[in-house]
């Protein structure tokens, strides 16, 4: 992002507050002010509220994601590799893909419990179909001729997938991890809506069953800031293990 | 310079590659090859030339091994061929340098030793490329991709290199540069190079032998013997023998 694409952004932002500012009152009990929001956000963070309901989330997020993510790669890895399991598996897949992990939650719930096993396992079917769609795809499209040099360069079919196939699709299997990781957030935010004691979705719930809709809020801006850390350290993550894809 | 490293025993000796009535029919687009049968002898230059479409690329697939004939055999020193080796070395007209790994860690692809890294380097100093090693193949020119499509087919040791059409994209100066990097590798070593080409002149220029195929289903419609001497400079493409020689392919496969 050059400096000039970044004065943009900064100016995006600010025109975004300023509107927000325009929009409320300090009497609004809707709609309260940034600063309002600012304050709110200040004393959850003293009260020790906040911390404790960003560690639950990002807990619940990061394994849940870690669990759909893994289990997309491999499952997608297989269903484009091996042509006979792909065949068996890949109907069922784009048959519950339609499923919302919202959808699921009283499912989770019933199965697992109010505890934590369902929420990860919320975010993990969040997470998975992204990342399955996107490798199944990524190694799908490793041309044939990159199979043939590999091949007549005497790698077995073991090394052609690992060293080929799989190093292929890795920019199509990171952007579905993008958008898993987006996907992920909200499933985790909702599942902790329908059942939680603490997190930051539980927060927004909380907050709003109390009317302290400047915690609510506060609440959403944490989930915002949550989300743009982890999709900036998912990049700087990529862009330093992957040096070859911002090429 | 470092000298090249010698993995492969098959490539001291010269490999022989034999097609035998070699046929290949494609289910829906009909037939590639028809009845081909030729003889690669060690440490011959081959020249492939025939119209556009006519099944050259199916014939170097089924040279590798890596495409099975429909019928007929191909044999490699006398053996046939059942799966492909690293015997049968392959450039294709695309870049196929895998984009995730760097230049020295291409050519130490098709290397097995623990020394991988030291020979890739020496592979990539034969064709002029040393000093891009840590490159990644993005950064590359057409030229230099090409230079370390060659160096990495190197690397493997190959008896007998196939070529297809690896320097079409590349502009004149490129092609030259090519030309000479593949000639005095080609003429230090004992492999065979059978090269894929719609252009007479290179392979006038190159080649011991040139043959020619016909549209398709491609057949073999001559071979024409280059007996012009070599070094073969630019200023050979001027004189009457190559002419001949260029103007007897060029009516033999019906591009004149």
């Amino acid at each position: 992002m050059t400096r000039r694409h970044r004065l943009y952004a900064l100016a995006a932002v600010t025109f975004a507050l300023v509107l927000w500012s325009a929009a409320a009152s300090d009497r609004s009990t809707i709609l309260p002010t940034p600063v309002a929001v600012l304050k709110a956000l200040w004393q959850m963070l003293s009260e020790g509220i906040l911390l404790h309901d960003v560690v639950a989330t990002l807990e619940r997020v990061l394994i849940g994601i870690l669990v759909g993510v893994g289990l997309g790669v491999f499952v997608g890895a297989l269903t484009g590799v091996s042509r006979g399991f792909g065949a068996a598996i890949e109907p069922l897949v784009r048959l519950i893909r339609p499923i919302p992990a919202v959808a699921l939650i009283p499912v989770a719930i019933a199965w697992l419990g109010v505890g934590e096993a369902s929420k990860y396992f919320i975010v993990a079917w969040a997470a998975f179909f992204p990342v399955w769609v996107s490798t199944y795809h990524g190694v799908r499209s490793v041309p044939d001729e990159f199979i043939w040099t590999a091949t007549v360069l005497g790698a077995d079919h073991r090394r052609r997938v690992l060293s080929v196939v799989i190093p292929f699709a890795l920019r199509e299997i990171l952007a579905g991890v993008e958008v898993s990781i987006g996907l992920g957030f909200a499933a985790s935010v909702v599942a902790e809506m329908s059942g939680a004691a603490y997190g930051v979705g539980f927060r927004v719930f909380e907050s709003h069953l109390v009317f302290r809709y400047d915690r609510m809020f506060a609440s959403l801006v944490a989930i915002a800031a949550l989300g743009a850390m982890f999709d900036a350290f998912f990049r700087i993550g990529v862009a330093r293990m992957c040096p070859w894809i911002r090429q | 310079m470092n000298m090249l490293p010698t993995s492969n025993s098959d490539i001291t000796k010269g490999v022989r590659l034999q097609l035998e009535a070699v046929a290949v029919d494609y289910g829906t687009t009909g037939r590639a090859l028809e009845n081909v049968s030729l003889d690669i002898r060690p440490r011959e230059f081959v020249g492939v030339v025939g119209p556009s479409g006519c099944g050259k690329s199916t014939l170097l697939r089924v040279m590798a091994g890596l495409q099975r004939p429909t019928s007929g055999i191909v044999r490699l020193n006398g053996a046939a061929i059942e799966v492909p080796s690293r015997v049968v070395g392959m450039v294709f007209q695309n870049s196929t340098l895998f984009p995730w790994l760097t230049i020295e860690q291409n050519v130490a692809f098709a290397l097995r030793s623990r020394r991988a890294s030291d020979e890739a380097g020496a592979y990539l100093d034969r064709v002029g490329l040393a000093s891009v090693g840590a490159s990644f193949p993005a950064a590359l020119s057409g030229g230099m991709t090409q230079r370390a499509c060659l160096a990495r087919a190197l690397a493997a040791a190959p008896g007998v290199l196939l070529m297809d059409e690896p320097f079409s994209s590349l502009d004149a100066i490129s092609r030259s540069g090519m030309h000479e990097v593949l000639l005095s590798t080609w003429s230090d070593s004992c492999m065979s190079v059978v090269l894929v080409t719609h252009d007479i002149d290179e392979a006038v220029a190159l080649a011991d032998r040139v043959i020619i195929l016909g549209p398709k289903p491609a057949k073999v419609m001559g071979m024409v013997e280059v007996s012009l001497p070599r070094p073969r400079t630019s200023r050979g493409v001027h004189c009457t023998g190559f002419q001949e020689t260029r103007n007897h392919i060029a009516r033999s496969s019906g591009m004149f």
